[in-house]
């Protein structure tokens, strides 16, 4: 079974090697990547990957940020070109950890039937910046009792999917869905998580408004979500920093969280990547400096060392805590449903026309109002 | 951004000067009134329209009906004051944002949204003890206990802010009655403070309230009295209490809910139960027979055939 993940980055340089080195140990075989014109080093990264054979690299240094497509043609290139079985359609944030297992393990238990499964979110949060690496200091994850359905909040529960390979595949916005795909989900399970860390410090927070907005404006859709534009709100006009802080967790509001159960602290991430982490003995010689930002390979590739990562079954109240978990997600997609069919009735305009007299008595009044 | 509070009641002019005084603090641009009766409401009312606060309209005649009075003040913020989004609110409810200014919170709803609603949050009336209503109404009805005391039914006490539409026909409860206006289900940006006013009930005793805190029923909130404290001004020369906008010394601050009380209140919107699984099948069913009746129709008979006409030539 072979498990290829595709990825679309730009200016990700403080988390990519992470990612890519944690997947790669986490059971993905190899990498799809599309960079969309990064300037911070990224690019480096990637190729690193590239020529150690793990990772194919395409470029798009447009502006006009087609994320639909690209990442849709790279989950298809991983069904026909790299012989792809199942697929995760990644962002450079997600960290997605499989429960009781590999990845490969866990998505080769999959019966056949099933082609899409859905993988829970888990939104860690900022602490206060103190220039550490981002998995040490982002050990705290929201585990909300309800949904929080604010449309311009970023902590909304939505599952990410990993499907199996399809040469024909749709890949929905944000990697949410598949568009009219043939393959059935398998709603009931739930063996992988994506642990998302999308706000990391005040300035990565600041530039990825910048470029989300940016990339958005440029879709026929002519904006983002509600999220995008709030944050982009908050840069334009001068408060990004209050914004931050209202996304972050302080000492007290950390142990407030954690006290009521809305915050868990999980340190599954930083355990791994402290133990993926490699040595100054253990740093190839080829990789030491060569970086414009030192951002090279720092952790270790699958094989270069026995297996470092553990992903044994957790207990009996983890697993309760999944299913409550599940029930939130499945709240939350009640809401969508409402509000799409709330969109839809609108476009249906009224369900009954407006009587003869009510016309007459609205017309009436405007000339009253207006006139 | 503009926004605009239409303000309609009959409550006494130390309230209706304090309700106008906050929400200008709070990001309203301009409220339109009605005349009222009570001389001393009038002068309040005058004061703020001389500021260039306040549109004032004549009293109305006895015999219109509350919904029609609110049409025609909402329908004039938008075709006369360019209102972009309107707030119709009565004399004791004040409307509270959950972080930054009302205006704020309405410029982050997607532009899909047409309508946004209000979490209620109702005040307890306690004995008079001779401080202004505002001062003394500090607690108020538990979430919880509004959805029991409703019988389950308690999102037919949100409020309601819609965009400005010139021919918005608003019904009872402030919302768009017939509209098209799609509303934001399920999340409540802004929280609307609802003071007893005279049909209120009885007040509650210093015991009745220790018991509610208890047992979880009612909850304290001063959040409305440290405001208007905040924006009260002593031996003011003029008919209102309190500061206006431009007087800069005495600024709201709302301030930005962070990640866990989001989520907190995340749980009681939830218990506000929008979402009903039956009415959605009910809604469902509904738009998918008005679809039906839409593609049976002349227009879509006329398009089927004349395509086939051409797919098979």
């Amino acid at each position: 079974m072979k498990l290829v993940m595709t990825i679309l980055v730009r200016d990700e340089a403080d988390i990519i090697d992470a990612q890519l080195a944690f997947h790669l140990n986490a059971g993905v075989d190899f990498v799809l990547a599309t960079d969309n014109g990064s300037v911070d080093g990224t690019v480096d990264i990637l190729e690193a990957y590239a020529r150690d054979g793990y990772l194919h690299l395409l470029r798009e240094p447009g502006g006009d940020y087609r994320q639909l497509e690209w990442v849709t043609r790279m989950a298809r290139l991983a069904a026909t070109d790299f012989g792809a079985d199942w697929v995760i359609n990644s962002d450079a944030d997600e960290f997605w950890w499989p429960r009781g297992g590999s990845l490969r393990d866990v998505l080769a238990a999959v019966p056949e039937r099933f082609g899409i499964v859905p993988a829970f979110n888990r939104d860690f949060l900022p602490r206060p910046f103190d220039g550490g690496f981002f998995a040490e200091r982002m050990t705290a994850r929201l585990s909300p009792h309800a949904p929080v359905n604010d449309p311009a909040g970023p902590y909304r529960p939505r599952p990410k999917v990993v499907h199996r390979a399809d040469r024909h595949v749709f890949v929905a916005r944000g990697a949410h869905a598949l568009v009219n795909s043939a393959f059935e989900p398998l709603r009931t399970w739930h063996p992988i998580e994506a642990l998302h860390f999308p706000i990391r410090s005040p300035e990565q927070s600041d530039h990825k408004a910048m470029l989300q907005w940016q990339g958005f404006v440029g879709t026929a859709r002519g904006y983002g979500t509600g999220y995008h534009a709030k944050a982009y709100q908050a840069r334009s006009e001068g408060w990004s920093g209050e914004y931050y802080r209202s996304l972050s967790v302080d000492d007290e509001t950390l142990a407030r969280g954690v006290a009521d159960g809305i915050l868990t602290i999980d340190t599954r991430l930083r355990d791994a990547l402290r133990a993926l982490r490699l040595t100054p003995s253990e740093t190839p010689d080829d990789l030491e400096g060569g970086s414009p930002a030192g951002h090279l390979r720092r952790f270790a590739l699958p094989g270069s060392a026995d297996a470092r990562l553990d992903f044994t079954a957790r207990s009996v109240a983890d697993e309760a805590g999944v299913a409550a978990d599940a029930a939130v997600l499945s709240e939350a997609a009640s809401v969508r449903r409402l509000r799409q069919l709330d969109a839809l009735e609108a476009r249906l305009g009224p369900s009954s026309a407006p009587g003869l007299a009510t016309m007459l008595r609205g017309l009436a009044r405007r000339r009253r109002v207006v006139g | 951004m503009k926004l605009a509070m239409t303000l309609a009641g009959s409550g006494a002019a130390e309230i209706v000067d304090a309700q106008i005084a906050f929400h200008l603090h709070a990001g309203v641009d301009v409220v339109v009134a009605e005349g009222r009766r009570d001389p001393d409401v009038t002068e309040v009312l005058e004061a703020y329209r001389r500021e260039g606060h306040l549109h004032l309209l004549e009293a109305p005649a006895d015999a219109l009906p509350l919904p029609d009075r609110v049409t025609d003040m909402a329908r004039l913020a938008a075709a006369k004051l360019g209102a972009d989004w309107v707030i119709n609110a009565s004399d004791a409810e004040f409307w509270w944002p959950r972080g930054g200014t009302l205006a704020e919170v309405l410029a982050a709803v997607p532009r899909r949204y047409g309508i946004v609603r209000a979490m209620p949050r109702y005040f307890v009336p306690v004995a008079a003890d001779g401080s202004s209503l505002a001062e003394r109404s500090t607690v108020r009805r538990s979430t919880a206990a509004l959805v029991t005391s409703r019988g389950g039914r308690a999102s037919e006490c949100l409020g309601v802010v819609h965009i400005g539409d010139p021919d918005v026909v608003v019904g009872s409860g402030g919302a768009p009655a017939g509209s098209s206006l799609v509303a934001l289900r399920a999340w409540y940006p802004i929280e609307v403070l609802r003071l007893p006013c005279g049909d209120s009930g009885e007040a509650l005793d210093s015991a009745s309230v220790s018991r509610g805190l208890a047992d979880g029923t009612l909850v304290v909130d001063v959040r409305l009295r440290d405001a208007l404290r905040k924006l009260r001004l002593p031996d003011l020369q003029r008919p209102s209490s309190f500061a206006l906008p431009s007087e800069a010394a005495a600024a709201l601050v709302f301030p930005r809910p962070s990640v866990v009380d989001d989520a907190a209140y995340a749980e009681e919107v939830t218990l506000v139960a929008e979402v009903d699984g039956a009415d959605m099948q009910r809604r469902l069913d509904e738009a998918e027979r008005r679809l039906a009746a839409l593609e049976a129709g002349f227009g879509a008979r006329a398009r089927w055939k004349l395509g086939r006409l051409l797919g098979a030539r």
